[in-house]
């Protein structure tokens, strides 16, 4: 029994195992038959159990219960926890006497046979007490041997039909044979397994006989870790058995045991008592007197085997009295780990190559930030930087200076989209509405101002409505004061050129639109609710679409242009983006800053944008088309003369720097 | 004739723009304090700006003047507004992930909407039906233009692709051949562009240049003359 | 499990506002509308936040103990509340608070952008200082060429027609490039984008 238990919960059990355990089987034959009905327990330990299918729940349970308890159950017991050693001293130290109160107690039931074969399971019924199981009665081991008797005709003939050699097979196929949904033991249409079983029950029981001072094993047989409680074995009591007023068995010496079992060696010394205290609660329940009730409503069949008599006795309910008739406690307990699988990834060498990236990039970007120190450059590079520097804007100053005040350039030259833009504006009628967003930091204020303030001009000059917006912060108040220079320009040069036009009715400054993408999706749908207020709005308590310039006018489509001024890339882009598409017609040309227009002017090209006006140049050309005030001439002479800069130091820089590696070449080829 | 407020505010713009011009001199405390001056008055600038066109009459004022159907409708924005407010505390940041969210979200559509309407349709369509903006262009350049304008947008796009895969197993990730070529191409109008665009940013920044040096060449005379 | 209600909320958010550009119904219509007035409302008060947090680095630089205290920091301080009690108190409309636009930020950008000039200059001057391949030299020729076309000197020859349309040709180079340089753009963009609907990329967890 114990050998069978530890090789049934132990499928990969090993060919040394099988070697002891053919060994032990010989024995088997040899020596008394007790204590049996190990057979279905061992069966019932396998982990193949759950292969039983069509098996109720509760039978699963109960099966489960009653061959774990049974596992338990002599020295088999100990043994099945010797191999539970793996899974840890804790569990076995939890539950240790509870183990040996087992270990008793099957010692009492003897070789009781309750397989869950439904024949065996009637003629179990026919038995007088129902079966050692239920009975309380502390079973002798002759009593055990008495059993063993009893087993049906068609049993024995079977043990005797089976030979030896056979079962050293079948005991050899044991993963085959025990991992099969026949195995189980409520199988109805056993065949020749059932042979095997009861080869097994004659090995099974073999160490009961073993109390009486046989060994369990041939000590040349026996596998390494078993070898080393060859000593113990010899003062073992198979079963462990408890009787009272008989010597309780310990199952292994104590010097024999590790330290990790040593010190559970108190509990076990406990164990007796709590085993002899059973049958006193029990006492007031006279045997064989189940009602009948009670009987009838027993899933015999699916009864365990013997160990629920260690169980926890019922004190209320129908089954008052009745110990470990369910058996949830030594569930709970003995449910076995259940099965680990790997987590190992199968990952190809190319996922692996990527994760090796990932982990990579992860690794530095976890690292913190080397804050290089601050470069400083050596002394003669910094002097370089400082004649450069100075002398840029000493030329450019100068420049600027010397040159005559004129409002003409001789070699301007437009941009691609200037014609367009400037033919826009000119088919603007009078008194146009023109939404003009002024989308610019004041960074680039100057060069905008540049470029935007001859177009602003050219609209006064036109007599056109301006409302001013900006998803720029500074935008908001540089796009007033372009309009406000403009104005004011202009009308220095000549004030007729801005007469009659009144700022306060003609401009009107839609104010801030936060969050420029999503608030430009905003105004361009709703342009009421975005752009509510105004700069002004608030100070003089009205709504901005109620200011005399935009008077009647309710959506974007009431405007007649719209002219975005950028200085940036990704603020032009999103103009075009967000608005254009929902200008339904409406004329959208852009001044953009020299630095954006390369990345802006495919919006020209693709006709999104219907004219474009870049930078300083366009601007400056533009003011000259239309007579605008401004000293042209000055910034003109000042930016070619600072380009002229910037094309000798590249050709100067690159020629000392080719002249350089020439002459480091030429050295290292002459040193080579 | 400017005022003498108006000459404050001049001397002011003269102050900051030598202090900030100093610095091709080398870095030193006048740029530094002008720089840290700036960031101060910048920021405070915007809160203003934003509690005044944004947060009282978006998230003030809707409190006196709405019905009360759409006041429950504001209280969901104004306590999503004090969740953002706790992003402030590393404490409770984790409050003010819902209106993170929200905003991330709309700011995701938003931008979605415009990339596919506004530049992917349509400028795939400009690149495969090339039309010259130019009306003086001579057939055969058009041509030769439109080419280049197609040959060039795909060996950029496929510069910028850095999609790779193994043929085998333990071979280092590679592009196909084909986009290798392409991307190799792609490179030459990378460089060429890049260009354009380094010559765009050092005209902006000349420009600004110049446009300093004439305010502060405008502005020492009156200076001068309000001085004395 | 935490992340789930956020991403709930960022992928509801987006199709909702999303559909409206490809399909008009009138509930849908006012639905988006509120939602992207929402929208504004957060990332001012998200900017607002990111504000005060810089506040609070100034001050924590400058007040908490065991630090090297930056000095510079006061300034900020000092210049931000300044121009915030001002600003709340005369509010952006005033004509005078306005020259803090135009008075000081302007001055300053401009100032800077200036001062980029001048580096950008200097580096033209190193450029192939460091690499000399084939790449560099053809980024370099590229940078000269366009610097002689903005220069305006090439100006007289745009008279000659020939001329002229080789400049057109030459100048479609680099437009080619940005077109392929936006449509990666907005591929980019799109992409991130659906990921974000998709719930693949969560930006918003923190």
């Amino acid at each position: 029994m114990p050998f069978q238990e530890g090789v049934a919960v132990s499928p990969s059990a090993e060919g040394d195992e099988l070697d002891w355990l053919r060994s032990l089987r010989a024995d088997a034959g040899e020596g008394e038959i007790a204590g049996g009905g190990g057979q279905d327990e061992g069966m019932s330990f396998l982990p193949e159990q759950e292969a039983e299918e069509g098996e109720p729940d509760w039978l699963s349970r109960l099966n489960l219960g009653a061959d774990e308890t049974a596992g338990e159950q002599m020295g088999g017991g100990q043994r099945f926890e010797d191999q539970q050693l793996e899974q840890g001293e804790e569990w076995l130290q939890r539950h240790k006497p509870f183990d040996l109160d087992q270990s008793g107690l099957a010692q009492e039931e003897g070789g009781t046979v309750i397989p869950a074969d439904g024949e065996m399971t009637e003629r179990l019924e026919e038995q007088e007490n129902l079966g050692n199981w239920f009975s309380a009665e502390p079973a002798s081991q002759d009593g055990a041997a008495g059993i063993s008797h009893e087993q049906p005709d068609w049993l024995s003939n079977i043990e005797i039909e089976q030979p030896a050699a056979a079962d050293a097979e079948s005991f050899g196929d044991e993963p085959q044979l025990f991992g099969g949904a026949d195995v189980s033991g409520k199988d109805h249409h056993e065949g020749d397994w059932l042979a095997d079983v009861e080869q097994y029950d004659e090995a099974v029981e073999k160490p009961v006989v073993s109390t009486s001072g046989v060994k369990p094993f041939l000590e040349e047989d026996l596998p390494d870790w078993l070898a080393n409680y060859s000593v113990a074995d010899e003062s073992v009591s198979a079963g462990g058995v408890s009787q009272e007023g008989e010597q309780p068995s310990v199952p292994f010496e104590e010097g024999s045991f590790s330290n990790w079992l040593a010190e559970s060696s108190d509990v076990e010394e406990a164990a007796p008592e709590v085993h002899t205290e059973e049958p006193s609660e029990l006492s007031g329940i006279a045997e064989a007197q189940l009602p009948a009730w009670l009987q009838a409503m027993r899933p015999v069949e699916g009864l365990p085997a013997k160990p629920l008599e260690g169980g926890v006795v019922e004190t209320a309910g129908p089954l008052a009295g009745l110990p470990a008739v369910i058996p949830t406690d030594s569930l709970a307990a003995y449910y076995r780990k259940p099965p680990v699988y790997s987590s190992k990834l199968r990952m190809s060498q190319r996922q692996q190559q990527q994760v090796e990236l990932l982990e990579k990039m992860l690794e530095e970007g976890a690292k913190p930030l080397e804050v290089a120190p601050k470069k400083r450059y050596p002394y003669s590079q910094r002097i370089i930087r400082l004649i450069v520097g100075l002398g840029l804007i000493l030329v450019v100053a100068l420049i600027y200076l010397i040159t005559p005040p004129g409002m003409l350039v001789g070699s301007l030259s437009p941009g691609e989209g200037m014609e367009n833009f400037s033919a826009v504006v000119e088919s603007l009628p009078a008194d146009a509405l023109v939404l003009v967003a002024m989308d610019f930091d004041p960074g680039l204020g100057g060069e905008m101002g540049l470029a935007a303030i001859p177009v602003l001009q050219r609209l006064i000059e036109k007599k056109a409505r301006v409302a001013l917006v900006s998803s720029s912060a500074g935008g908001v108040i540089m796009g007033e004061d372009l309009v406000r220079r403009a104005y004011e320009e202009l009308g220095a040069l000549d004030a007729e050129r801005v007469g009659g036009y009144d700022l306060e009715k003609k401009v009107v400054n839609l104010g801030y639109l936060a969050g420029q993408t999503v608030s430009l999706q905003e105004f361009v749908t709703h342009p009421m609710r975005a752009a509510r207020f105004g700069l002004y709005g608030l100070r003089d308590q009205k709504q901005v679409w109620d200011y005399p310039a935009l008077q009647g006018h309710l959506s974007l489509t009431d405007f007649q242009a719209v002219i975005v001024v950028v200085d940036n890339m990704e603020a032009g882009r999103v103009w075009v983006e967000q608005v254009q598409p929902k200008m339904q017609g409406v004329p959208f040309l852009m001044v953009s800053s020299a630095q954006a227009a390369p990345l802006l002017l495919p919006y020209y090209e693709s006709a999104q944008v219907q004219g474009m006006l870049v930078g300083m140049r366009d601007g400056l050309f533009y003011g000259q088309k239309w007579l605008m005030p401004g000293n042209r001439a000055g910034f003109w002479g000042a930016f070619q003369s600072g380009m002229l800069i910037t094309i000798v130091l590249l050709l100067l820089g690159a020629i000392v720097q080719l002249a350089g590696a020439l002459f480091t070449r030429n050295k290292t080829r002459q040193e080579g | 004739m400017a005022s003498s407020i108006d000459l404050v505010w001049v001397f002011v713009g003269f102050l900051f723009t030598v202090l900030i011009l100093s610095y091709v001199l080398g870095d030193n405390p006048f740029f530094r304090l002008a720089s840290y001056v700036f960031v101060g008055i910048s920021s405070a600038y915007l809160v203003v700006l934003l509690i005044y066109q944004v947060i009282l009459p978006r998230l003030v004022q809707p409190f006196f003047e709405t019905s009360s159907s759409q006041l429950v409708l504001h209280l969901v924005l104004f306590v999503m507004c004090l969740l953002l407010l706790t992003k402030l505390s590393p404490r409770l940041a984790r409050f003010g992930n819902i209106p993170m969210a929200y905003l991330v979200g709309a700011g995701t559509a938003v931008v979605i909407g415009g990339a596919v309407l506004g530049t992917i349709i349509t400028q795939v369509k400009a690149t495969v039906a090339y039309r010259s903006a130019s009306a003086e262009i001579m057939p055969g350049i058009r041509v030769l233009e439109g080419l280049v304008i197609l040959l060039g947008t795909v060996v950029t796009l496929a510069y910028f692709h850095f999609g790779a895969r193994t043929k085998t197993e333990g071979e280092t990730p590679s592009r196909p051949l084909w986009l290798e070529m392409l991307s190799y191409l792609g490179r030459f109008f990378i460089a060429v562009t890049f260009g354009a665009l380094f010559v765009s940013v050092y005209v902006s920044a000349l420009t600004a240049l110049i446009e300093r040096l004439s305010f502060i060449i405008q502005s020492v005379p009156m200076l001068l003359k309000g001085l004395g | 499990m935490r992340g789930i209600p956020a991403t709930f909320v960022a992928v509801l958010t987006a199709v909702m506002i999303l559909l409206g550009y490809f399909v008009s119904l009138p509930a849908l219509e006012s639905a988006r509308t509120l939602l992207l007035g929402w929208a504004v409302t957060l990332v001012s008060v998200a900017a607002i936040v990111g504000v005060f947090n810089l506040v609070a680095v100034h001050w924590r630089k400058l007040f908490i103990p065991g630090r090297e205290r930056d000095v510079y920091s006061a300034f900020f301080l000092l210049a931000f509340f300044v121009t915030l009690v001002v600003g709340l108190w005369l509010s952006p409309s005033d004509a005078q608070y306005q020259h803090i636009v135009t008075s000081i930020q302007a001055p300053v950008e401009i100032s800077l952008m200036a001062v980029v000039a001048v580096s950008l200059a200097y580096g033209v001057l190193r450029m192939l200082q460091r690499r000399r391949d084939l790449m560099t030299i053809l980024f370099v020729l590229s940078v000269l060429f366009f610097l002689i076309l903005e220069s305006g000197i090439l100006a007289p020859l745009a008279y000659n027609p020939l001329l002229k349309q080789i400049l057109h040709l030459v100048n479609r180079i680099p437009l080619a490039g940005a077109r392929g340089i936006l449509l990666g753009i907005a591929l980019g963009s799109l992409t991130t984008g659906l990921r974000v609907l998709f719930g693949s990329d969560r930006p918003y967890r923190g």
